[in-house]
């Protein structure tokens, strides 16, 4: 089954974030992230909406991702999706 | 950061100055053109949101119909902005060498200038804000390409604040922040008294390129921007989020 889960916070720099997450059996299959955040190159955006996709809770966890968000931050973004895998 | 100014203050649509900027970055980045500022107006007045917004989370689209007001957005990050074609100045900063975020710094340095030209005391409150008393007065978003960062913003000298009203605030921001009109102040606000455009052009220029040689919009710029411009006037752009 194949649930969206959407999850909307601010970042700790003041910036809303909504995480919108497609689920399916306990993985993240596809991650897309709106708001008023920047990104420090628009090349690198598109690559971290691609790393988080296809991570199940234990992938998510051990995930290393890159700063590419300004404005907010890549690990509160990993814990809006943690939230939506239930883990 | 040896600077040429553009004063490009005639007005023209939100697809086209979307287009211009977005072509002063990918040059800039190909270093074909060299560093500017530009200060220029959107005509008429126009809502552009952040590169990464969801359009209707973000615009009341049938309020922002009923005032007649195009809707466009950006190649840069950032929040919804209304920009009055009367009540606001906008200006661009293009250049290399230097990330976005330094950018917005130096910019808020050049912007806290202008204000205190006009007497008022301006603060750079980061990542992208300048403020009066915890009143934002500047908002400005960048993006950044190979190495050249774009950073463009909004001075409001005389913005009517309830033009404001077709924007949505998430509920989370509005209840830290309040609403547009009380958290937003304009430079004849502060004043007390009606700020002209010239003078708002006068301090941007004193604030942000005050030895700038004078310039016009390169050739290439122009050229590009014309084929940017389906990008812009592109529904499916629009809806990108």
């Amino acid at each position: 089954m194949e649930v969206t889960c959407r999850e909307t916070f601010r970042s700790s720099k003041g910036k809303t974030v909504t995480v919108t997450a497609v689920i399916r059996e306990g993985r993240v299959v596809e991650v897309r992230l709106t708001g008023d955040f920047f990104v420090s190159d628009d090349s690198l955006f598109e690559r971290l909406e691609a790393a988080l996709s296809g991570r199940d809770c234990e992938g998510l966890k051990s995930l290393q991702l890159p700063r590419v968000l300004i404005g907010a931050d890549e690990g509160e973004v990993v814990r809006a999706l943690l939230k939506c895998l239930n883990c | 950061m040896g600077f040429r100014l553009i004063l490009d203050l005639e007005g023209r649509d939100p697809y086209w100055q979307m287009a211009i900027d977005e072509a002063f970055l990918i040059l800039r980045a190909l270093d074909l053109v060299g560093d500017y500022v530009r200060l220029w107006t959107f005509r008429p007045t126009s809502v552009s949101i952040g590169k990464f917004q969801e359009l209707e989370a973000t615009v009341d689209l049938s309020e922002a119909s009923r005032l007649g007001l195009p809707v466009v957005r950006r190649f840069t990050g950032g929040g919804a902005v209304v920009h009055d074609s009367d009540g606001e100045v906008t200006w661009t900063v293009v250049t290399k060498g230097r990330n976005v975020e330094e950018v917005y710094s130096w910019a808020g340095e050049g912007l806290r200038r202008a204000l205190a030209s006009f007497g008022l005391k301006g603060e750079f409150v980061p990542v992208n804000d300048v403020v009066i008393n915890g009143r934002k007065i500047v908002g400005m978003a960048g993006a950044s390409r190979r190495g050249a960062v774009l950073v463009h913003g909004t001075f409001m000298y005389d913005t009517d604040l309830s033009l404001m009203r077709v924007l949505r605030l998430p509920k989370e921001k509005e209840a830290v922040r309040g609403k547009p009109e009380e958290r937003i102040i304009t430079v004849s606000k502060a004043l007390g008294r009606e700020v002209s455009r010239d003078e708002a052009v006068r301090a941007l220029r004193a604030g942000l390129c005050e030895d700038c040689v004078e310039s016009s919009i390169p050739e290439g710029v122009l050229d590009l921007a014309s084929e940017l411009m389906w990008k812009y006037t592109n529904e499916g752009w629009l809806r990108w989020r």
